[in-house]
């Protein structure tokens, strides 16, 4: 894997397999994937041309960051954000997804835990008037400690032929999963760590990725 | 083994059990029968220890510990199991990493992966599911009969005292039910247990040899039995049991 790290640059990426470090922007040919490791490219533009298709998937413990992440599809072309995080203090992410033209699918899936941290959420999609677009998007938070969410979805549609979805639940962990875990001889204190773990890695696809993701959870 | 006692449970200031009381010794098998809604979920959770059910009055004793001061890991510790009407799943927690942890923490010592992992998969052929279960998410995806298949992986490998099976029944087809029912009457044969099984169906109490069958009506037993009882329910419904649904009802008719 390419560890990518500039500013203000243009990267075009064709078939490859990069990890993002800094704000970018990206465009992608062919079948590509793009990781986040808990570095935070706060300004990320991304171009899905024609026929591609990309995997982006990011991870980000959070201590105060404004993220805005901009998503641009081209004809038949597919787009799976996962992106899941921790948030000790305050966040701010915005995601825009804008359709060029027909027949493409983004899905978008968030999972985040405010350990105590205020995360504010805004996301948009831009339809317009092409058809055959599709655009899922379902964001997940858990409140820990003083955490506290707002998530403000926007979706612009003028055409009929078009799917788009939006779930999002804020709230806390779930106690018949900590139950269950309990019921199982399990102390409370581990149940709960397994649960956020669980959460925090169940949305990637990449076991590297989580493998890296374990090694640093630390719960308190 | 178990002993429970004037136990009267609420739930939502709702009452569900009023002076309900059960015995099971080591090496029973006891049956709970009755109609949809009259409260037997509601005993194994209260057993289990389930913090949503507030128990009013009574006691539960389980071989000397007042289970009633024990939260649910400690009654788990002491060899309680439930496998539940509908088992939940955790996403992205593995069977293998639930399980060694349970295991580690019970005992206080460094389970050996190896051994771990040749027992999980000695009992996967036994329940005949796929050892790939083992790295699985707790029951994530899985179908209903995939689940309590799974469940009794989790069994064999916490080895409990009393396992307390509510409508395991449910979600098997012919085969698999045939599956778990050798199973669970291996594990008997090979440890010290006691099974509370709560069902609607002759033929699962039956092929798991229940000897005492009890009906549940107004909050308490009303009835106990061997398992013609159980073939005349079947045949003939709760109607000649007098049986009600509801406490405060029958408080009222009183
Ligand atoms: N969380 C809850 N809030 C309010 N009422 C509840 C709750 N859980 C259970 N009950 C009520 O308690 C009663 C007993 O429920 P329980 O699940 O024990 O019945 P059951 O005998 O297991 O029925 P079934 O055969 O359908 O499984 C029911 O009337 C049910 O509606
Ligand atoms: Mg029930």
């Amino acid at each position: 894997m390419n560890k990518i790290s500039m500013s203000d640059k243009i990267l075009n990426i064709n078939n490859e397999n990069i990890e993002l470090e800094n704000d970018s922007k990206v465009i992608v040919n062919g079948k590509s994937k793009i990781t986040v490791f808990n570095k935070y490219p706060n300004n990320l533009s991304l171009e899905v041309k024609d026929d591609s298709e990309v995997l982006i998937e990011d991870f980000r413990i959070i201590e105060e960051e404004n993220t805005s992440i901009k998503l641009i599809m081209g004809k038949n072309s597919k787009l799976i954000y996962n992106h899941s995080f921790i948030n000790k203090k305050e966040y701010n992410l915005n995601i825009l997804t804008e359709y060029q033209s027909d027949n493409s699918i983004i899905k978008i899936n968030v999972h985040g835990i405010n350990n105590n941290g205020n995360t504010n959420i805004r996301i948009d999609g831009i339809l317009g008037k092409n058809v055959g677009n599709e655009l899922y998007e379902s964001i997940r938070l858990i409140n820990e400690n003083n955490g506290k969410a707002t998530i403000i979805p926007n979706i612009l549609v003028d055409c009929k032929e078009v799917v788009a979805n939006h779930a999002a639940t804020i709230g806390k962990i779930n106690e018949n999963e900590l139950n269950y875990l309990m019921s199982k001889g399990i102390e409370f204190k581990s149940a709960r760590k397994l649960i956020l773990n669980g959460f925090i890695i169940n949305i990637f696809e990449s076991t590297d990725l989580i493998i890296k993701i374990k090694e640093i959870l630390n719960w308190r | 083994m178990l002993k429970v006692e004037n136990l009267s449970v609420e739930i939502n200031g709702k009452e569900i059990l009023k002076d309900f009381n059960l015995n099971i010794n080591i090496n029973e098998i006891h049956a709970i029968m009755g109609p949809n809604g009259i409260g037997k979920s509601t005993i194994c959770k209260v057993i289990m220890g389930d913090p949503n059910y507030k128990v009013t009055k009574g006691s539960i004793i389980f071989n000397a510990f007042d289970l009633l001061k024990l939260d649910i890991t400690e009654r788990a510790r002491l060899g309680i199991f439930l496998v539940n009407q509908s088992p939940i799943e955790i996403p992205g927690v593995t069977n293998a990493e639930m399980l060694r942890i349970a295991l580690s923490e019970r005992t206080g010592k460094n389970i050996s992966i190896f051994e771990f992992n040749q027992k999980m998969e000695e009992i996967c052929k036994r329940l005949a599911i796929p050892i790939s279960f083992i790295h699985r998410g707790i029951n994530e995806g899985m179908s209903g009969g995939e689940r309590k298949k799974n469940e009794l992986l989790h069994l064999w490998m916490l080895e409990p005292k009393l396992i307390i099976l509510d409508e395991l029944d449910s979600g098997l087809d012919i085969d698999s039910l045939k599956i778990v029912c050798q199973n669970i009457l291996e594990y008997q044969k090979n440890h010290d247990c006691s099974i509370l099984i709560i069902s609607h169906h002759t033929e699962l109490l039956k092929s798991l040899n229940t000897e005492y069958i009890h009906i549940l009506s107004q909050g308490k037993i009303i009835k106990t039995g061997d398992l013609s009882l159980a073939a005349k329910i079947e045949k003939e419904g709760f109607k000649g049991f007098s049986v009600t649904n509801n406490v405060s009802e029958n408080q009222k008719n009183e």
